[in-house]
């Protein structure tokens, strides 16, 4: 490797089923596949599976759960209401089949989930458990660590999948660098897991400065499982359907706690409770704290007037479960208000939709996968926040995605292809070409992520632009990017750590020109809450259809451009291929 | 201020450089103590803090975000994980985050 500053060697490894990502869905997916006798399994993490990705702080719930007197059916209705009609009704009752059993597994492995004096499970609701989930990412590392048929590899950054040669690609396997020793790996496989959670960081961030990773969704999790998979030519779905979270602000601490475990409503300055008024899916709640705040009538606060000492004290202990700078705030309000003489300030905290994310596990966006969870890529599966059709997911959905993918993996036929050798050795080239010796631009990585993200909050509809977007924005965007992407593609790395987060820059703008697509080839407003499209400012019963996306090219994009998509519009239900909206035979206005 | 090591208290063990979701610690290059290389980036998930049985390891909020100054660790005792939040003048609570109530938090 003598393109890069540091002496790297270069390892071929092969392994029967690879696992990218160490996070809940690829922890679970590698215990499930070991059980079933899988004796050749290989997961790889970028940070270190003890406390990576979303479950970094753990989780005080488990908001996917099938409760008594219900059935799987009804979440998966639930969550299709919820999504405004826009996911695979198939998805999603395979996924809610499999929760409780997903519930069952974490309690296996030793998660304290709440219950009643008779044993049974304590509930927030028919679909949410209480649980104390501080440890919850441990306990799931534990289950993989040492297991029989399981190696583990940390602090490895996988940049790109392989394929066999055309024109029917399948996966082959990928490519990676240790970030600790600057080698790279080359891993063979002819059975590949996506597992690398949702994006964050296409956006400008709430706040700027020493808040900008303050974040809602890890800052870590860049969609570089996403970006892999556009520049391999995958399918992706409903990337339009970007996440907007109603979050405490400044800490962005999820509200679920405090709505339904202290009962808390959202109300205006002037202590009205407005909820009635725009209705109760995911995206009219946030709807209605920025309307209402629109109307001049912020701040939003989320409060629970009547809460006593005690159930301070608990939220205190169930915040610190999953969100630890939650009560570190109040504490510190509490200190002041004492401090002055004043009461202490009732429970709650002020709210704000956050940045747009893309999560999976939320929303539908991601890889358009079958039932069984295989991409459109033969051999290549998702699981988790990165696979999308199946909002709602959680932590319970994203194992029960993980098991169905697992089982699929393991009845599946383990001989690999030839890879295209001459496609695994552009994408070496493009993504070293950052170690190369040579003039040092003018600009570096943070800026360019500052102005990658500005972009996006100004013309793809980001908090800045009121979450609203036009035809016209979209094109500016597009074409800022596309800019931004050549000039990251010369930013020069003097270590491997430097390297990856060169990386995952360029994986955000790769996911930002598909994304920036996708709104533009959904022509309505389906989700006010998420955003508006000032051109179409109304929601289209023709178009309760799905978004998909194929990047024309494989292989790297040469100088940052990621190039043409192809835009296929499907089925909900039969997942057929559809005429294009507007053209003829086509649905919408 | 975000993330802070404190080097006095520090022994170099290496626990919170690798659990950092984000590898936003590294140690020194004398090995000896652990150092923020990318404050900035932290997401305040405070898995170091979890790690550190010396209390080196410690977050705090900034300015912006509502900080007055008050510096948050984690300790373990008998199995127990506890946060330790200390104010700008010396005083400090200390909460066990398992009740031990089955029922509750
Ligand atoms: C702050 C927060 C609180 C939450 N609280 C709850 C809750 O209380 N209850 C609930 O049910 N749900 C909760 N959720 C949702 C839930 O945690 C997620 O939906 C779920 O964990 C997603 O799992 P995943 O495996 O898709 O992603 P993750 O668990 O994030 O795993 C992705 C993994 O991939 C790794 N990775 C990424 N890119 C690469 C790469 N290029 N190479 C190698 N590795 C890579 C990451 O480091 C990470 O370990 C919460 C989410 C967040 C963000
Ligand atoms: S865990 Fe504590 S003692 Fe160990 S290196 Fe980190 S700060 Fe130092
Ligand atoms: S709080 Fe989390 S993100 Fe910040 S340094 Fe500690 S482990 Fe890393």
């Amino acid at each position: 490797m003598s393109q890069l500053p540091w002496p790297a060697r270069v390892a071929d490894i092969k392994t029967g089923v690879l696992i990218i990502g160490g996070g809940t869905a690829g922890c679970a997916a590698a215990r499930r596949l070991a059980e079933l006798g899988e004796r050749d399994i290989l997961v790889l993490e970028k940070a270190s599976v003890k406390r990576s990705g979303c479950l970094s702080a753990g989780v005080n719930a488990l908001n996917a759960w099938v409760g008594p007197g219900a059935s799987p059916r009804d979440y998966a209705d639930y969550a299709l209401n919820d999504a405004h009609g826009i996911g695979d009704a198939r998805l999603l009752l395979s996924m809610s089949e499999g929760l409780n059993g997903a519930v069952e597994f974490l309690a296996s492995l030793g998660l304290k989930i709440h219950r009643d004096s008779k044993g049974a499970y304590l509930s927030r609701s028919w679909r949410n458990l209480k649980v104390n989930g501080e440890n919850v990412k441990p306990l799931l590392a534990g289950a993989i660590r040492g297991f029989p048929g399981l190696k583990v590899r940390e602090r490895v950054h996988v940049f790109a999948l392989t394929l066999s040669r055309g024109p029917d690609r399948r996966i082959a396997g990928a490519l990676a660098m240790d970030l600790l020793s600057g080698d790279i790996l080359k891993i063979r496989a002819p059975k590949v897991l996506l597992a690398t959670g949702g994006a964050a960081g296409i956006y400008a961030p709430n706040a700027p400065g020493s808040m900008s990773h303050r974040l809602w969704y890890p800052p870590f999790n860049v969609g570089g499982g996403y970006a892999m998979g556009i520049r391999a030519g995958a399918e992706m779905t409903s990337l339009e359907m970007r996440f907007v979270a109603l979050r405490c602000q400044d800490t962005q601490a999820p509200t679920g706690t405090l709505a339904l475990g202290g009962g808390a409503r959202q109300l205006n300055a002037l202590g009205e409770d407005f909820a009635e008024k725009y209705g109760n899916t995911t995206s009219q709640r946030v709807l209605a704290n920025r309307r209402e705040r629109e109307r001049g009538l912020g701040p939003i606060r989320l409060e629970a007037p009547e809460a006593g000492e005690g159930e301070r004290e608990r939220a205190l202990r169930a915040y610190f479960n999953m969100a630890p700078q939650q009560p570190l705030k109040w504490l510190e309000e509490e200190r002041l208000a004492l401090g002055r003489g004043e009461r202490i300030p009732p429970l709650g905290a002020e709210v704000e939709g956050s940045e747009p994310f893309l999560v999976g596990g939320h929303a539908s966006c991601g890889f358009y996968v079958d039932p069984r969870r295989e991409t459109s890529l033969p051999g290549l599966y998702a699981a988790g926040d990165v696979a999308g059709g199946c909002p709602q997911k959680y932590v319970t959905g994203a194992i029960s995605e993980a098991f169905i993918a697992a089982t699929a993996i393991a009845s599946s036929a383990a001989e690999g292809p030839e890879e295209d050798g001459e496609l695994a050795r552009e994408y070496l080239e493009a993504a070293l070409s950052g170690g190369a010796p040579g003039a040092r631009p003018s600009w570096d990585r943070a800026e360019l992520e500052e102005a990658a993200q500005r972009a996006m909050d100004l013309y793809a509809g980001g908090r800045g632009a009121g979450y609203r977007y036009s035809q016209k924005g979209l094109a500016t965007a597009l074409s800022r990017i596309a800019e931004i992407a050549g000039m990251a593609a010369s930013l020069k790395a003097v270590s491997p750590k430097e390297l990856s987060l060169a990386w995952e820059l360029r994986e955000r703008l790769t996911v930002a020109q598909a994304l920036v697509g996708h709104l533009r080839e959904r022509r309505e407003t389906r989700w006010p809450g998420f955003g508006e499209y000032g051109d179409f400012p109304l929601e289209d019963p023709g178009l309760a259809l799905f978004v998909n996306s194929r990047r024309l090219a494989v292989g790297p994009e040469k100088d940052g451009k990621t190039g043409e998509f192809e835009f296929i519009f499907r089925d909900l239900e039969s997942g057929e291929r559809l005429p294009a909206p507007g053209t003829e035979g086509g649905a919408g206005r | 201020m975000s993330v802070a090591i404190d080097p006095r208290l520090c022994q170099g063990c290496g626990g919170c450089v690798e659990v950092c979701p984000g590898g936003i610690l590294g140690l020194s290059p004398d090995g000896k103590s652990a150092v923020a290389l990318y404050p900035n980036d932290c997401w305040g998930c405070a898995a170091c803090l979890k790690e550190c049985s010396r209390g080196a390891a410690s977050l705090s909020l900034s300015p912006a975000m509502g900080g007055r100054g008050a510096k948050m660790t984690a300790f373990w005792e008998g199995g127990e994980l506890f946060f330790k939040v200390e104010f700008l003048g010396g005083d400090s609570v200390s909460v066990k985050v398992d009740s031990g109530d089955p029922e509750d938090y």
